[in-house]
């Protein structure tokens, strides 16, 4: 019986609100990040998000202290050095346009 | 990274339909080149993963059909779902997108993805690829797939080339260890 209240309550705020909260990556009118996937020029789709809530969720997201400027990387065109090597075999590139700390808009 | 860029304006009949206009003082993050190799289902899965630690990788054939709140992704392409969890420092969505995979190998699935040259990069899905496909050989050589592989029919870079070259070197080497090996 108690499992069953603790399951109702669990589906009905954690599972719900979640699932309400994930909505708003659809909503434009929400968040600070647009995500903008595009083939050539044509528009895929767009989604939207909260930096705060990406970096504190992923390592990938989160904030890096660069410049004594707490800056917050986010997407794919950011420093490589965040970047996972995908393993031993990987080499990093050597263009130092590319793995250099270039600097995010941000 | 930030500004509209020229092809904004040309998607914008696109961009009204989908969304709306973003506030103007919103970071936006394009995805438009080969080398960020993300769809938007992929994407919608990696940030929905990142906000409440679901995606729509179904466990089972039937979970396909199971129905999902409004909002919820679409199913990605797990191969490139898993490269996408890599490369965003999600190790419990890679190992989610490792068990999907795993779940529906096929002798044709397992050759094209073990010679698709992004699986250079992931040993644990090169691993996966290669242990099935010797395991399943029998099976896998009657495949157009395998066909295609050994005899180079794909328009692919010098250095994919080396790597499918390097790949049937080892399967060879393993099958003909199997062999030998006392039954």
């Amino acid at each position: 019986m108690l499992y069953e209240v603790w399951k109702k309550l669990h589906i009905e705020t954690w599972q719900n609100t979640s699932y309400k909260f994930a909505r708003l990556l659809l909503d434009p009118t929400v968040g600070d990040v647009t995500f903008v996937v595009r083939n050539g020029s044509r528009l895929l789709g767009r989604l939207y998000a909260y930096k705060s809530i990406l970096a504190a969720n992923n390592e990938y997201f989160a904030k890096r202290e660069m410049n004594n400027i707490l800056h917050l990387f986010v997407g794919f065109k950011t420093p490589t050095a965040l970047i996972e090597p995908a393993h031993e075999q990987y080499s990093s590139p050597h263009d130092p346009a590319e793995a250099g700390e270039s600097n995010p808009s941000i | 990274m930030t500004g509209i860029p020229k092809g904004e304006r040309r998607a914008s009949g696109v961009y009204s339909q989908l969304a709306g206009p973003p506030p103007n003082n919103r970071e936006i993050i394009y995805f438009d080149e080969a080398k960020d190799d993300i769809d938007y289902v992929t994407l919608h899965n990696i940030l929905y993963f990142i906000y409440i630690g679901c995606v729509n990788l179904p466990f089972t054939k039937d979970g396909a059909d199971e129905k999902h709140p409004d909002g919820y992704p679409g199913i990605p392409d797990a191969f490139r779902l898993f490269r996408s969890a890599h490369k965003f420092k999600l190790p419990l969505l890679r190992d989610r997108c490792l068990f999907y995979l795993d779940q529906g190998l096929t002798p044709q699935i397992a050759v094209e993805r073990l010679f698709h040259p992004e699986c250079e990069s992931y040993d644990t899905l090169k691993n996966l690829y290669f242990d099935y496909l010797v395991a399943n050989y029998d099976e896998v050589k009657e495949t157009k797939e395998w066909e295609r592989a050994l005899t180079n029919d794909d328009d692919i870079s010098p250095a994919a080339a080396r790597f499918r070259a390097r790949l049937l070197f080892d399967i060879s080497k393993r099958l003909s260890t199997l062999a030998k090996a006392p039954q």
